[in-house]
């Protein structure tokens, strides 16, 4: 990515490698597809509410209640979710520093990762400030932001896979 | 025609060899197949709590039921038609992996479940629909239900480690 940070991530990279967490989680076979497994359920808890709630913004889910209501259900599980994915990112970057801190889809990953929890809590918000007792439909401003939010964590998934197809270095 | 002849054939078409040859045909069909499976198993896990009666407990089962299926069945096919392109592609080998077995099962195993509770225990929804608590039937097939999901899953993470493809 950027030249500049280059050196101090193989630094990283270096030093996390030689940690015991990291000894640890390479020499006992089954914790890194352990990991892979929890990391994918909070993929599965956190895209199904994504889904849900834009779902909900074009009227296709959670019909005869308020939108905020529906965003009131399934935040808790973006909440819960997301901590999940990072421990269990955290603990697989720990294990393979050098398969991801380095890895150009790692870094687009956290790019857009950073992009769609921001516009995710500011559809969130915009919603559950619109309407809390009406089922009005919601603003076509609020259907594009959800959208394009839900657009961007398909497209962290996709860089998330693709980590373990691109050779680092 | 026996099993293993089939395998090969299936391994001998060029599609599955296109999959093979190409470098991003295998990991744009899994991304997409992890995307698949993430959307079922999130998707069901909806309906589970809710049977559980630990979350969407003020919606009717039947409403909520009405919602999500339909997001859980289309994932559900795009999940088998990717599955079933990722098979092919190395089909002998991935047919002798003892976790992609295990993965069929219990999937099969989910099937069931959903079916009992699906032909037998939605059968007097009517009197629970609107209730927060659920029969004990009810509970016990979303607790299945979970359970068998998670392990899916895992099966499915696994046979990617002992293929050793990419992981």
């Amino acid at each position: 990515m950027v030249g500049l940070l280059e050196q101090p991530l193989a630094a990283v990279s270096a030093w996390l490698a030689n940690t015991s967490l990291s000894h640890l989680l390479q020499n006992v076979d089954w914790l890194v597809p352990a990991i892979q497994t929890v990391h994918i359920l909070g993929v599965a808890v956190v895209m199904a509410a994504v889904l849900l709630v834009t779902l909900g913004a074009f009227g296709l889910h959670g019909r005869g209640q308020p939108l905020a209501r529906t965003v009131g259900r399934f935040a808790p599980a973006v909440y819960l979710g997301v901590p999940v994915l990072l421990l269990s990112g955290l603990l697989m970057i720990t294990a393979e520093p050098d398969r991801a801190l380095p890895n150009p889809a790692f870094q687009i990953k956290m790019a857009l990762l950073i992009i769609a929890l921001t516009l995710s809590s500011l559809a969130a918000r915009r919603a559950q400030r619109a309407g809390r007792s009406e089922s009005a439909p919601a603003s076509i401003g609020l259907r594009i932001v959800a959208a394009v939010a839900l657009g961007l964590w398909l497209a962290v998934l996709v860089a998330g896979r693709w980590i373990a197809y691109t050779l680092s270095r | 025609m026996t099993l293993a002849s089939l395998l090969d054939a299936l391994y001998q078409t060029p599609l599955a060899d296109q999959i093979r040859e190409n470098e991003f045909a295998f990991p744009s069909i899994e991304t997409v197949h992890v995307l698949a499976i993430s959307l079922v198993v999130g998707s069901i896990a909806v309906l589970d709590l809710r049977l559980l009666g630990w979350a969407s407990r003020e919606r009717p089962v039947s409403r909520l039921s009405a919602e999500v299926l339909p997001v859980t069945w289309t994932a559900f096919a795009v999940a088998v038609a990717t599955g079933l392109l990722l098979f092919a592609s190395n089909a002998p080998k991935y047919a002798a992996n003892p976790y992609f077995r295990v993965k069929l099962v219990l999937i099969l195993l989910a099937g069931i479940n959903m079916l009992v509770f699906q032909r037998l225990t939605r059968r007097n929804l009517a009197t629970w629909d609107v209730e927060a608590a659920t029969p004990r039937a009810a509970r016990i097939a979303a607790a299945l239900s979970l359970v068998a999901w998670t392990m899916v899953v895992a099966a499915g993470r696994w046979i990617g480690f002992t293929m050793l493809a990419g992981y």
